[in-house]
């Protein structure tokens, strides 16, 4: 088994299998080989540390309970994906419900745990990358992922189809329009 | 053309990516995990047949194989009905390379036809009675025999749903490209069909009357915008790419060996500051390129770039070139700060700008139009486009064609969503129209293909 930060790759299928019938110390090394990279998946998606990892807490233990209906162990990575962007979009809409109600509260301390761009990269770009980061948040979950597994991990045209369980075309067509949404959002942050 | 940055894949990936490469899962994380694998039950493994199935006591075993069996081959029976309805028509090589130059009034003939408006035909079908009337078209091109091709796109918004039609006047011939949405198509002096597409990933693919290849570009077959076949057989692929890099903005594969345009080392134009893109370049079919840029036009004869001659000052931003079979070359621009438009022809006499005062329509306003250009033999400048896909910064409507003589702007096709404008060897001028993108300009009546003829027309409307 290996773990890539372009993705999760070639899952035992033995690891599998042992941990859907209920080997618990097999799904433990299963998480701790796979749980970074899908923390920093969930990360670039969210932009938000404790919702990722919340979100990624939340994939495992559901995957973990969901394990036994998987039926064939060989696509246990894009399951496991796929269980991590739905992880993803209920923080997403709880983190919006929360954002509601704290609002009256939260002063300075509103962005705390928000991801933060290059800290170490300054100059002139530095607005450029918040200009982009703010349009990028304003896109919806499915938007988010789609750009992140093409342009930050570069995976696939299928593979990405796999983990949203849409045709390749579909996945295609989509991508492109959520890069054309966030170029507009990119476009209104441009506007003085 | 835009004065905004455009978003590029480095960039974007590099926001994306942040602070989260040094990031790792906290192990308290870990150890909740940890702590529901040891007391979270599991679900049950339900095989199939579920036990609460409620039909599974209709069924002995038996009984349920056959009804498998029955189930598979009336399966296979209405699959091979499908498949044969959308099998693609294989074109016999051999056609491709053979067929004798006809002309497309010769192809025009064979069609149903009406007329649209003075001067425009409607094709409604072809030879073979295919319809074309609302048929979603995305882009025209002419093979060497004088045949057009077109790419149609039953839905743009919706996967795999592009074909591509030879129009004959026997009859059309049609290959689905699996792949989907399609960008641009052109077809090389062998016949042989180019096509941009968003997928494969490879983004460009090649079809030889028989079967698709991919080739891989050197970027990203997003920003990939057209595609050209010159006479000598060279593909040339412009890429909307961030200036000032315009070696990395156009493509050239030759021998299967993809090869970037040189830098541009003059003097006079690296004093400009100048920002390319990829309409700012026209490509003629011997091969040259012409690029007018920073103030100044700039050739590229297949080995160098040579300056050739300054043509605006460098306040203005410049639009897309396109030049015409008789060397005749516009090219549309904006002030940088006032946004006036201006139009500048070169022909043998020289420079000619115009200004609004001229006429120019606001519709060249719209950046859609103000970025597709045609100048058929006679220098005559065809703009056309649909609308912008950002109703808040731009004009958003579809205008059908303008054309403009040097003395008369006529306007074509008013209403229709035009995509794509081809001259043929003739004259005459097709258009490529869909149904439009947004509420604003959806009109899917005037969706189809339409041949102009200038000369018929009557004069300016």
């Amino acid at each position: 088994m290996t773990a890539t930060t372009s993705g999760v790759e070639g899952t035992s299928a033995g690891l599998v299998e042992r941990a859907a019938h209920g080997d618990g110390d097999a799904f433990d090394v299963i998480a701790r080989a796979l749980g970074d990279a899908l923390y920093r998946r969930a990360l670039a998606i969210l932009r938000h540390e404790s919702d990722a990892q919340d979100a990624t807490q939340d994939a495992l233990i559901r995957a973990w309970r969901e394990l036994p209906r998987l039926n064939d162990s060989s696509r246990f990575d894009a399951w496991l994906d796929r269980i991590l962007v739905n992880a993803c979009r209920d923080r997403l809409r709880r983190r919006g419900r929360q954002q509601l109600r704290e609002i009256q509260l939260a002063v300075d301390g509103r962005d705390a745990g928000r991801l933060k761009t290059h800290a170490s990269d300054s100059g002139p770009d530095d607005g450029r990358r918040v200009a982009i980061e703010d349009a990028f948040r304003r896109l919806d979950i499915d938007d988010r992922t789609l750009l992140v597994l093409h342009h930050l991990e570069q995976r696939p045209l299928a593979d990405i189809a796999a983990v949203l369980v849409i045709p390749t075309g579909t996945a295609k067509w989509r991508l492109h329009r959520a890069r054309k949404r966030l170029e507009r959002e990119l476009e209104k942050e441009d506007r003085p | 053309m835009t004065t905004r940055r455009p978003l590029t894949d480095a960039e974007l990936a590099g926001v994306l990516r942040g602070e989260s490469e040094a990031k790792s899962l906290p192990s308290s994380v870990f150890a909740s995990v940890h702590s529901a694998t040891q007391t979270q039950p599991q679900h049950t493994r339900h095989w199939w047949p579920a036990p609460k199935w409620r039909f599974q006591s209709m069924f002995s075993a038996s009984k349920f194989v056959v009804a498998g069996v029955i189930v598979a081959l009336l399966g296979g029976f209405l699959l091979t009905g499908v498949l044969r309805t959308q099998d693609v028509e294989p074109m016999p090589a051999a056609s491709i390379t053979t067929s004798e130059p006809t002309s497309a009034a010769d192809v025009v003939s064979a069609f149903v036809t009406e007329e649209f408006e003075p001067g425009v035909m409607r094709v409604l079908s072809d030879g073979a009675g295919h319809d074309l009337a609302g048929a979603q078209l995305v882009d025209i091109a002419f093979g060497p025999d004088g045949t057009p091709w077109v790419l149609q796109s039953q839905s743009p918004w919706e996967e795999a749903s592009v074909e591509v039609l030879k129009l004959g006047s026997e009859g059309s011939q049609r290959f689905e490209n699996a792949y989907g949405l399609g960008g641009d198509i052109a077809v090389a002096p062998n016949g042989q069909l180019w096509a941009l597409n968003l997928v494969p990933e490879s983004g460009l693919q090649s079809f030889d009357g028989a079967s698709w290849k991919d080739h891989e570009l050197p970027f990203s077959q997003f920003d990939a915008r057209t595609v050209d076949v010159t006479a000598d057989g060279t593909v040339w692929v412009k890429r909307e790419a961030q200036a000032p890099i315009p070696n990395r903005s156009v493509a050239r594969l030759v021998d299967g060996t993809w090869t970037f345009l040189p830098e541009i080392d003059d003097p006079a134009w690296l004093e400009t500051s100048a920002q390319v893109y990829w309409d700012d370049l026209a490509v003629t079919p011997d091969g040259t390129a012409s690029l007018v840029a920073g103030g100044g036009l700039l050739q590229f004869d297949g080995e160098a770039w040579e300056y050739q001659e300054p043509v605006a000052d460098r306040e203005r931003l410049m639009g897309a070139t396109a030049i015409g079979p008789d060397g005749t070359l516009w090219f549309y621009m904006q002030e940088r700060r006032s946004r006036e438009r201006h139009l500048a022809r070169r022909d043998e006499d020289g420079w000619t700008i115009y200004s609004a005062d001229d006429g120019i329509p606001t519709l060249m306003g719209n950046q859609v139009f103000a970025g597709r250009l045609a100048v058929d033999g006679g220098g005559t400048l065809w703009a056309f486009g649909h609308e912008y896909y950002e109703p808040e910064v731009a004009v958003s409507e579809c205008g059908g064609v303008l054309s403009f003589d040097g003395t008369t702007w006529t306007q074509y096709l008013k209403g229709a969503c035009v995509n794509h404008v081809t001259i043929a060897a003739d004259g005459s001028v097709w258009a490529a129209a869909h149904a439009g993108n947004s509420d604003e300009t959806l009109n899917p009546a005037l969706a189809g293909l339409y041949v102009i003829h200038p000369e018929r027309s009557g004069g300016p409307s």
